[in-house]
């Protein structure tokens, strides 16, 4: 009895296997899920087992829409925007940390964070009308862009003077700055703002769908939105939600693995997210 | 306690009034600047494009803005009073969202299992796409207010909360083993360590939900209501009116502005002024 309630209390260890708060967490969350779900119609809040059906569904292609078609071209328009936000950020961000004005940088760069996600969209979708990879990107390409900048030009104000006037005293070539001290004081900077930036896009690419374009999951959602259909909103936005979920940690686990050596980095602007 | 102390010295001070103003001051160098700047670029590229149509020049623009807030829409209300309606949905929604955050901030350093639980699914929840929780929101509650503020209630707490607790986090360590060398109880810790470090968070925090908070309010008045400025957006893009369009942009941008450099930096500036 005396060894059953030791092993009892042991469970309830930090370091035993039983300690797993996260997965118990999900189950309650599912459980309440679940409870709530009985009490309204399936097509408002789909249960558990019905939500994994329609996903499935969905996924497999036997809805009315084609998944594979809808989530190939979001999926290309996430990625044309945020490499074309990528290239224009990270030299401005650059820039901004080494230019002797930069405080007059600020003003501009926050009003530009300050504009809804949505009006840009509506702005190009006047502009531009619906087409298929103009308005999406732009809205990315304006939106994202500020946050990028502002990250690396944290980035390049955290590099160490010291390392750069010993770098001069010893004569170092440009190049060799570059490489072996501006680089790799830059780089958890540019992968904290890649990840940051491969988020926002892929909720800003949502917005813009919505109203820029006939195609994609933001179309379709937004379509399931008419038609009141909460169960369906809800299997088209999961599948693309786990998976942005899924690369996302990943890229922090590498860039975790890839970091071991340095401190935190402070100060970058993690996700004032927006749409 | 550090909020007293400030509280009675920001009453009890005369010169209260002069020392914010010549914050206010040294910050319109480095704001109006710029500004004029931007104005300018605008002006240079919409003669480029010559095409109100397309792109109306600052004049124009800030004329409609004008009429805007002067004069009355369809439903007998002025920009004003939309920007007032949206207002009080934000305070409303960012002041709920402040509170959970506290709440949950707490406990997730008070209670081990609850911070390690939800570090790893806060994440989860900071990857739903605010337009997602909007339009679910929406056909749960039906277009109203309720199913606005909920929405970006849901969309806007796993932020504040993690801002909350990467602040606990930070405490310093020093300050801390000093208590439990001294044999501090928790509840003085809590008084004297972490309140005190807490209480600039807690205004980072804040201003960081409100800007969030703001976004997802507009946004979800694009999908779901009649008045407010996100409803103006959505109504003015169908209408095509890009200079009505840009005209209610023009009165948010001055709004988000004025809170951020008029109002809560020099305030946050003030009232830390005793930190480093």
């Amino acid at each position: 009895m005396a060894s059953n309630r030791a092993g009892f209390v042991h469970a309830f260890d930090y370091d035993s296997v039983f300690y797993q708060p996260t997965l118990y967490t999900i189950i309650l969350l599912l459980v309440v899920w679940e409870v709530l779900s009985l009490s309204f119609a399936q097509r408002d809040l789909p249960s558990v087992l019905h939500l994994t059906e329609l996903t499935y569904t969905v996924v497999t292609g036997a809805s009315e829409f084609s998944f594979v078609e809808h989530a190939w071209i979001t999926t290309q328009r996430i990625l044309i925007g945020f490499a074309i936000t990528m290239l224009i950020g990270v030299p401005l961000g650059i820039l901004m940390g080494v230019w002797r004005y930069s405080e007059y940088l600020t003003v501009p760069v926050m009003v530009l964070l300050t504009f809804p996600a949505v009006v840009w969209a509506f702005i190009f979708v006047m502009w531009f009308g619906v087409t298929e990879y103009l308005s999406m990107v732009a809205v990315i390409v304006l939106a994202v862009t500020p946050y990028v900048a502002v990250n690396i030009w944290k980035g390049a104000e955290s590099i160490d003077e010291n390392l750069l006037e010993m770098g001069q005293t010893f004569d170092l070539s440009t190049v060799a700055t570059w490489k072996h001290i501006v680089v790799p004081s830059l780089l958890p900077f540019l992968f904290s703002s890649g990840r940051l930036a491969f988020a926002l896009s892929w909720k800003l690419s949502l917005v813009a769908e919505i109203f820029g374009s006939y195609v994609g999951i933001g179309f379709v959602v937004n379509y399931y939105f008419t038609a009141v259909r909460a169960d369906m909103i809800l299997a088209w936005s999961l599948p693309m939600m786990f998976a942005m979920f899924a690369i996302e940690r990943l890229l922090k686990f590498v860039e975790e693995r890839a970091f071991q050596w340095r401190p935190n980095v402070e100060g970058t602007q993690t996700n004032i997210e927006t749409a | 306690m550090a909020l007293n102390q400030s509280k009675s010295s920001v009453f009890g001070d005369r010169s209260v009034v002069l020392r914010l103003l010549s914050i206010i001051k040294n910050n319109i160098a480095e704001t109006v600047l710029p500004i004029a700047g931007l104005l300018v670029l605008w002006a240079v590229l919409s003669m480029y494009i010559n095409d109100p149509g397309t792109l109306p020049g600052p004049i124009t623009t800030f004329e409609q803005t004008y009429l805007l807030t002067t004069t009355k829409d369809a439903y007998g209300l002025t920009a004003f009073d939309h920007v007032g309606i949206t207002f009080v949905r934000a305070m409303v929604a960012s002041w709920v969202v402040l509170v959970l955050s506290i709440v949950l901030g707490v406990l997730m350093t008070v209670i081990r299992p609850i911070g390690d639980s939800l570090v790893n699914l806060l994440p989860l929840g900071m990857s739903i796409p605010a337009v997602v929780v909007i339009l679910l929101s929406l056909v749960w509650f039906g277009f109203n207010e309720t199913g606005l503020i909920f929405a970006v209630i849901v969309t806007a707490t796993p932020y504040g909360i993690i801002n909350m607790w990467e602040g606990a986090q930070d405490v310093d360590v020093g300050l801390l083993e000093m208590a439990h060398t001294f044999g501090l109880s928790s509840a003085a810790v809590w008084r004297h360590v972490y309140i005190p470090h807490l209480l600039p968070y807690l205004f980072g925090s804040y201003r960081y939900i409100l800007g969030m908070v703001w976004k997802v309010t507009v946004l979800g008045e694009v999908f779901g209501l009649s008045d407010g400025l996100g409803a103006m957006f959505r109504t003015h893009f169908q209408f095509g009116n890009i200079d009505i369009v840009l005209g209610y942009l023009m009165i948010f941008i001055g709004i988000v502005l004025v809170i951020e450099y008029v109002i809560l930096k020099p305030l946050e500036e003030y009232l830390f002024r005793w930190r480093a």
